[in-house]
């Protein structure tokens, strides 16, 4: 390779830069700092993550395509989006190392560091780049969700986590030599995502795709890899199951998008088979939902729906082949889902306890009496979730029955609709749950005070987040 | 073609031996070590297609693989062993905290 061609850019990695150094910086001081100091390594990896954001926002310029030799793409908003998250898992963090959780410091740095996995995952461009990245976000989550090391609920959840990623990790793998391979035989970098559409039929390839999109799917829990989920959501810490919730399934759905983009016209052939795992997606996350009595379940398998939803989203986009506005979508809709998961998230994380995978619905019954915030929060937050307008994640499914349309996807659009109706029926049964009489059997809230404003944030911008279609579709 | 068979066919085969080990044992030291084979059966494969077309990439990717292998073990080992002092146990038979 001619090394005078490489466009290094250094300062458009500036972001993952800054997480790097916070996530190193607070290992380090937390070796030395004394006990009662400890708390400021909590405010300096808030620092970190709110300096990383400003530097993202301000300081990183517009750049080429792609840099490093082609292992790294431009810059998407994916960084903002990943940052954001992380901020409020450390927001939720302060309630959840209030209850009695231990290593606040450590906590955030596996977190930033984590986060900075996520942002070089989605930038990669390059499938060797793409499966380290993938593998210092997986290494880091199963840590975080054994968190609570004292607790079997929240070991068994890292444990169960450490096994089905070790898997899709190494089937993701096996894919990977399987496409370099292909490349190989034809003298193309297929490694690399500007390449894979370069009209490569060959079986060595069709069947390295096959292999890299089951460890995605695993990733993003979809049907047939969905049944992690719900139990290590259960188990894990609440911060980490809101991250996991929202910004590893993002990051995932990204990825994704982005190598069925530079498939281009060879990505019809997987069509079909997307439609039939979209579909089953749906109904299982939806239908699964309805049994449940325990929250974080009930938020497992809600995840699983939106999953579902994303991927009908995907192969609109692979149909239609209109990159801008699927970008313009699956923000939106990640976003909206964002807003909903965490707000919800924080209402869990206020009742007592930090070890809550025993949180049933039943505990809501008389929180409209003992907190509005909360309860209005909960309504707001789940009314989004199912789809009710005027908030966010009814746009967020209009956008997506609107692309399916186009696409002319009818039958995957009326299993979507028929998903959200049943969506309905679970997530209003939890929010009747706060408005019934108690039966003096539920579980104690401990609200922290200091996070209400975050909550109410996130159910006022639930409900005026859709504002940005006026500005994107204005004419 | 004969000398890139004779190494992808064993690789396919640690593969294969490592995710039904994964699916099917029940102790958590033998599910770990079949996800560690599935990684070398996947390495394995990669070096295959590096040596017979001579190419450098796939023998660097190997070395990342290793480190990124070795690292997991780390982590997964500490949340094994940490398993065994909380619960007295590594099998996954009595795993059923979780659940409704």
């Amino acid at each position: 390779m001619d090394t005078s061609s490489i466009v290094y850019g250094w300062n458009e990695v500036a972001t993952e830069a800054v997480l790097a150094v916070t996530s190193v910086a607070i290992v380090a001081l937390a070796a030395v700092v004394p006990q009662q100091a400890r708390k400021w390594l909590s405010v300096l990896g808030f620092a970190g993550l709110l300096g990383a954001l400003l530097v993202e926002v301000f300081y990183v310029p517009e750049s080429a395509d792609t840099l490093f030799a082609g292992l790294l793409s431009k810059d998407s908003s994916f960084s903002a989006f990943a940052i954001a998250c992380a901020m409020l898992s450390t927001l939720m963090g302060v309630a959840y190392f209030s209850k009695g959780g231990k290593n606040r410091s450590e906590f955030l740095a596996v977190l930033i560091i984590c986060t900075m996995g996520m942002i070089l995952f989605v930038r990669s461009n390059n499938l060797m780049v793409a499966f380290v990245a993938f593998e210092c976000v997986t290494l880091c989550l199963y840590v975080m969700a054994a968190w609570a090391h004292n607790k079997s609920a929240s070991l068994e959840a890292g444990v169960k986590y450490l096994v089905i990623s070790g898997v899709s990790g190494a089937t993701f793998l096996l894919g990977i030599a399987f496409v370099y391979g292909a490349g190989l035989a034809t003298h193309i970098d297929l490694l690399n995502f500007a390449n894979f559409s370069a009209g490569l039929y060959s079986p060595v390839f069709r069947i390295g795709m096959v292999l890299i999109a089951a460890g995605l799917l695993f990733k993003i829990a979809a049907v047939p890899f969905q049944f992690w989920t719900p139990d290590v959501y259960q188990g894990a810490p609440t911060p980490v199951t809101a991250f996991f919730a929202v910004a590893s399934k993002a990051a995932g759905i990204i990825f994704l998008s982005r190598m069925c983009i530079a498939l281009g016209p060879m990505g019809d052939r997987a069509e079909f088979a997307f439609s039939v795992i979209a579909a089953l997606t749906i109904l299982v996350g939806n239908l699964g939902a309805v049994t449940q009595v325990n929250v974080k379940r009930l938020m497992g398998f809600s995840s699983i729906a939106n999953a579902g939803y994303l991927l009908v989203l995907i192969i609109a986009m692979m149909k239609l082949r209109n990159v801008d506005e699927f970008y313009f979508a699956v923000y939106f809709y990640i976003v909206a889902y964002m807003l909903a998961t965490y707000a919800i998230f924080f209402v869990v994380n206020q009742f007592e306890g930090y070890d809550d995978y025993d949180q049933s619905i039943s505990d809501y019954r008389g929180l409209s009496r003992k907190s509005a915030t909360m309860t209005g929060s909960l309504v707001v937050n789940l009314a989004s979730l199912a789809g009710i307008p005027p908030t966010a994640g009814f746009f967020g499914k209009l956008l997506i029955l609107i692309f399916a349309w186009a696409a002319q996807m009818y039958w995957l659009m009326g299993i979507m609709i028929f998903g959200s109706v049943v969506s309905i029926y679970y997530y209003f049964a939890w929010m009747r749950a706060a408005f019934d009489t108690p039966s003096g059997t539920e579980k104690e809230i401990q609200p922290s005070i200091s996070l209400l404003p975050t909550m109410v944030a996130l159910s006022i911008l639930t409900l005026v987040f859709s504002g940005v279609l006026l500005k994107f579709y204005a004419v | 073609m004969e000398g890139l068979n004779q190494f992808l066919f064993p690789a396919l085969m640690l593969f294969a031996t490592g995710l039904m080990g994964a699916m099917f044992k029940r102790n958590l030291i033998t599910i770990f070590m079949s996800i560690e084979l599935m990684l070398c059966g996947a390495m394995l494969a990669m070096l295959a297609f590096a040596s017979e077309f001579n190419d450098m990439a796939g023998g660097v990717f190997v070395f990342f693989i290793l480190t990124i292998a070795a690292a997991e073990v780390a982590v997964g080992l500490a949340i094994i062993t940490q398993l065994f002092k909380v619960e007295n146990t590594v099998s996954t038979k009595g795993m059923n905290t979780l659940g409704d």
